[in-house]
C-alpha cells in the first residue's frame, strides 16, 4: 500500500472565479440573517475580502469556509445591531418613526426567528441556518469542520434547541 | 422519537424559510467584485501609509530623544536632550542633578563696570552664522549704548556645539588670545573669517594676520599647553546647560539676582526696549 504523494506545487487560487461562483449564495445566506439586503451585500464583500487576505482558506474547501464565515459575520451583525438598538433606546426612550423600508421588513416572524438565532449557541445557530440555506450534510460537515457521521445528530439537537427557545419566548404558534 | 425529530425538522424549516430573501433581489456580483478590489486598494494604501508613518515617527522620536539639530534661525543646543532627561528621571529617580555653584569666570570675558545693574551673558558658537552676525552687528551697538555708559556688564560665553567640528578649537584660540590680552580682537577676527577657517579648521591663519608674531606665538603656546582653556569652555557649557539654552546665539540677562533667558537677540530694537524697561 502506498501513500498518495502530495503535489509539490499548489495550483494558484483563482479568486475571481471563486467570487463569481459563490457571491450570490453567500450574499443571500447573509440576507437571511440580517434584515437589509444592501447591508448583506456589504458584509458579503467583507467576507470575500477576508478570503483574499487568508491564504489558508484559499483551496478546495473554499465553499465551506465562505459559508461558515458568512453565517458568523451575519450573526455578529445582528447581535451588534441589537446592542446598538438597546443603547439607542436607553438614550432616546421615545421611539423614532420607522422608515418605509423598516415597516416593510418588520415582519414579526422574521424578527422572532433572528432573535432566537442570536440567543443560541453559535455553532447550533450556524447549523440550522446553513441547513435552511440548502446545504447537504456533507457540505455542512465541510463548512463547520464536523465529522460527517455526526452531522445529523448535531443538527437534530440544534433544531430541538431552536424550537425550545422559540416556544419559551413566544409560545407555540 | 424519529417522528418527533422529523416534526422538529419541519417546524424549524418552516420558521427559517420565512427568512428567505425576496426572489426579486439578485446580488450584483460585478459590483461586489469591484468593491472587493476597491477594498484591496484601500488596504494596500493604508498599509503603505502605516509603514511610512511608523518609519517617520521612529525617525522623529529618535531625533527628538537623541540628536541635536540645526535650525534655520540658529543652532540648537547639545544641552541635556530629552533622551538624557528621560533616562535620568526613569533610571536614576531624579529629573535633574542639583545645581553646583557657578563656575569661575575668566576675567577677559567680561566687559563693563562691575557695578552695572544688569549683566548680559551672551552665548555663542564660533561656527554658527547667526552668532557671527550678532557679534559683528548687534554687540557693537550694545557696547556703545549700554556697556560704555555703565548700564550693563557684558559677559561672552562659549557654547561650542558638537555638530560643529571646529567650534571648540576656535573657542580654544579665542581663550588663548584672551590669556594673552587680545580677547576682543581675536573673537571679532574669528567671527569675521568664519567662512574661511570653517572649511579646514585652520583658525590660526586668520588670527596671525591681526596679531603680532610674538603675541601669536604666545597664543600658540597657550593652545598647545594650557589645559585651563578647556576648563573655561566647559564652565561656560555647564552654565549654558543650567540656563537651559535651546539655541545659539542666546542671551541671558541677569537683573536683581534673577537670570532670564532671552530667546531672540538678533533684533537690536527689541532688545533695546527690553533692556530699557529693565533699567527703568
Amino acid at each position: 500500500m502506498t501513500a498518495p504523494v502530495p503535489d509539490s506545487q499548489e495550483s494558484p487560487f483563482d479568486f475571481e472565479s471563486a467570487f463569481r461562483e459563490y457571491y450570490a449564495r453567500v450574499a443571500r445566506l447573509i440576507a437571511r440573517i440580517v434584515r437589509d439586503p444592501g447591508r448583506a451585500e456589504e458584509i458579503a464583500v467583507e467576507v470575500f475580502y477576508r478570503l483574499w487576505r487568508n491564504r489558508k482558506a484559499q483551496g478546495e474547501k473554499v465553499g465551506g469556509w465562505l459559508y461558515r464565515t458568512a453565517v458568523r459575520a451575519g450573526l455578529y451583525e445582528v447581535r451588534r445591531e441589537a446592542r446598538r438598538e438597546r443603547v439607542a433606546h436607553f438614550f432616546r426612550p421615545s421611539a423614532r418613526p420607522a422608515s418605509p423600508h423598516e415597516v416593510h421588513e418588520s415582519n414579526e416572524d422574521q424578527r422572532r426567528v433572528r432573535e432566537v438565532l442570536t440567543k443560541m449557541d453559535p455553532q447550533r445557530a450556524e447549523l440550522v441556518l446553513l441547513r435552511s440555506a440548502g446545504l447537504s450534510y456533507a457540505e455542512l460537515a465541510a463548512a463547520l469542520d464536523l465529522n460527517p457521521a455526526s452531522v445529523g445528530t448535531l443538527l437534530g439537537r440544534a433544531q430541538q434547541v431552536f424550537r425550545k427557545e422559540y416556544v419559551k419566548r413566544y409560545g407555540e404558534p | 422519537m424519529e417522528n418527533r425529530e422529523r416534526n422538529d425538522n419541519r417546524w424549524v424549516e418552516d420558521r427559517l424559510s420565512r427568512l428567505e430573501p425576496s426572489n426579486d433581489w439578485r446580488p450584483d456580483a460585478e459590483r461586489g467584485l469591484e468593491r472587493v478590489r476597491e477594498r484591496r486598494r484601500v488596504a494596500r494604501f493604508r498599509r503603505r501609509v502605516g509603514i511610512w508613518s511608523t518609519a517617520a515617527g521612529t525617525v522623529i522620536i529618535t531625533g527628538l530623544l537623541f540628536s541635536p539639530v540645526c535650525e534655520a534661525a540658529g543652532c540648537t543646543t547639545p544641552a541635556r536632550n530629552l533622551g538624557e532627561r528621560l533616562w535620568l528621571s526613569v533610571f536614576t529617580g531624579k529629573s535633574e542633578p542639583k545645581p553646583a555653584p557657578a563656575p569661575a569666570l575668566a576675567p577677559y570675558k567680561v566687559t563693563g563696570s562691575p557695578t552695572a545693574p544688569i549683566t548680559c551673558e551672551l552665548y555663542t558658537d564660533y561656527q554658527c552664522p547667526a552668532c557671527a552676525r550678532l557679534y559683528l552687528d548687534v554687540v557693537p551697538m550694545l557696547l556703545t549704548d549700554y556697556v560704555q555708559t555703565g548700564k550693563i556688564r557684558l559677559v561672552h560665553r562659549d557654547f561650542p556645539l558638537t555638530i560643529h567640528a571646529f567650534s571648540r578649537s576656535a573657542a580654544r584660540y579665542a581663550n588663548a588670545a584672551g590669556k594673552a590680552g587680545f580677547y576682543d580682537l581675536a573673537v571679532t577676527r574669528i567671527f569675521q573669517t568664519q567662512d574661511v577657517w570653517s572649511r579646514d579648521g585652520n583658525v590660526e591663519a586668520p588670527l596671525s594676520q591681526v596679531l603680532a608674531p610674538d603675541a601669536m606665538e604666545r597664543v600658540r603656546g597657550f593652545v598647545r599647553e594650557d589645559s585651563s582653556l578647556d576648563k573655561t569652555i566647559d564652565a561656560d557649557l555647564e552654565m549654558g546647560r543650567r540656563d537651559q539654552l535651546r539655541q545659539t546665539p542666546s542671551l541671558v540677562v541677569v537683573a536683581s539676582g534673577k537670570r532670564q533667558l532671552v530667546p531672540s537677540v538678533d533684533n537690536y530694537a527689541l532688545l533695546k526696549r527690553y533692556l530699557d524697561a529693565l533699567l527703568h
